[in-house]
């Protein structure tokens, strides 16, 4: 894929567009699911997906295939993630609600599947500044060590774990004040 | 269970949240070939008006125009040659 992806970024820089149609076909899933970390709303997910195709092609020049296409379209994808979740709390301080879920699981959260996980996920990062909970989403959720998230966010190896403190502290409050972390026990 | 350990159930849980298929491909590319649009208007505007003022010397000078316009000109330069 690697060689399929550098072919084809030449080529739409030389302005071949079925080669970005390539790369956009190529890699859309797999932005979608980094994305799905970012909303939970459909329309919202392919707008994100688009917009990160789009500032791509608009950054393509600055490519220079020393890494894989995908790393460095994942470090856009991060970006335009980012920003959304700025606008967003911007334009509204209201957040979700964290007991959005119900019957059983709310008593055992081992019974929990995985769309009632995911909500109950997303109400509880909504809940904290996008600095905060970007850091925690790549640390904790996609698993990236700490120069990983260091490379995706452009923050420095310091800032990133002061970061990740940071964020911790304020999830462990969020944790008490909601009851989370009782039923967790 | 402290936070990180609460975090990571959950996303473990999570985990099998498939994301929806998406197609934004048409999108995209339309967008990109809009924008592309918008930045050569503006150039083929210039070479437009560009090459319409020079169609518009080529056919005066060529309708004699020019020609007119010049010979006041010249008439004066001759009257001046021949003042002693």
């Amino acid at each position: 894929m690697d060689q399929a992806d550098q072919q084809d970024v030449a080529a739409s820089l030389h302005g071949d567009g079925r080669a970005y149609e390539r790369l956009v076909r190529r890699h859309q899933q797999q932005i979608a699911a980094r994305m799905w970390r970012f909303t939970r709303d459909r329309t919202e997910l392919e707008e994100l997906v688009h917009d990160v195709f789009v500032e791509a092609y608009l950054a393509l020049g600055g490519y220079k295939g020393r890494g894989p296409f995908d790393h460095w379209l994942n470090r856009i994808a991060t970006r335009v993630g980012y920003r959304f979740w700025k606008r967003r709390r911007k334009q509204s301080a209201q957040t979700v609600p964290l007991r959005d879920w119900d019957g059983p699981a709310r008593d055992d959260p081992a019974n929990l599947d995985a769309e009632q996980a995911q909500r109950v996920l997303h109400a509880l990062m909504d809940r904290l500044p996008p600095r905060d909970r970007l850091v925690l989403t790549l640390m904790y959720l996609e698993e990236m060590p700490v120069a990983k998230v260091a490379g995706q966010t452009g923050w420095s190896v310091t800032m990133v774990k002061v970061q990740a403190h940071r964020a911790r502290k304020k999830l462990r409050v969020l944790l008490e004040e909601s009851g989370l972390s009782e039923l967790f026990t | 269970m402290n936070e990180q350990e609460i975090l990571r159930r959950l996303a473990g849980a999570a985990g099998g949240s498939v994301p929806p298929l998406v197609d934004v491909t048409d999108w995209v590319l339309r967008d990109l070939a809009a924008a592309r649009r918008r930045r050569v208007d503006p150039l083929l505007g210039w070479f437009a008006a560009a090459a319409a003022a020079a169609a518009m010397v080529i056919t005066s000078m060529a309708s004699g125009a020019w020609a007119q316009w010049q010979d006041p000109l010249a008439e004066l330069f001759r009257t001046t040659a021949v003042i002693p």
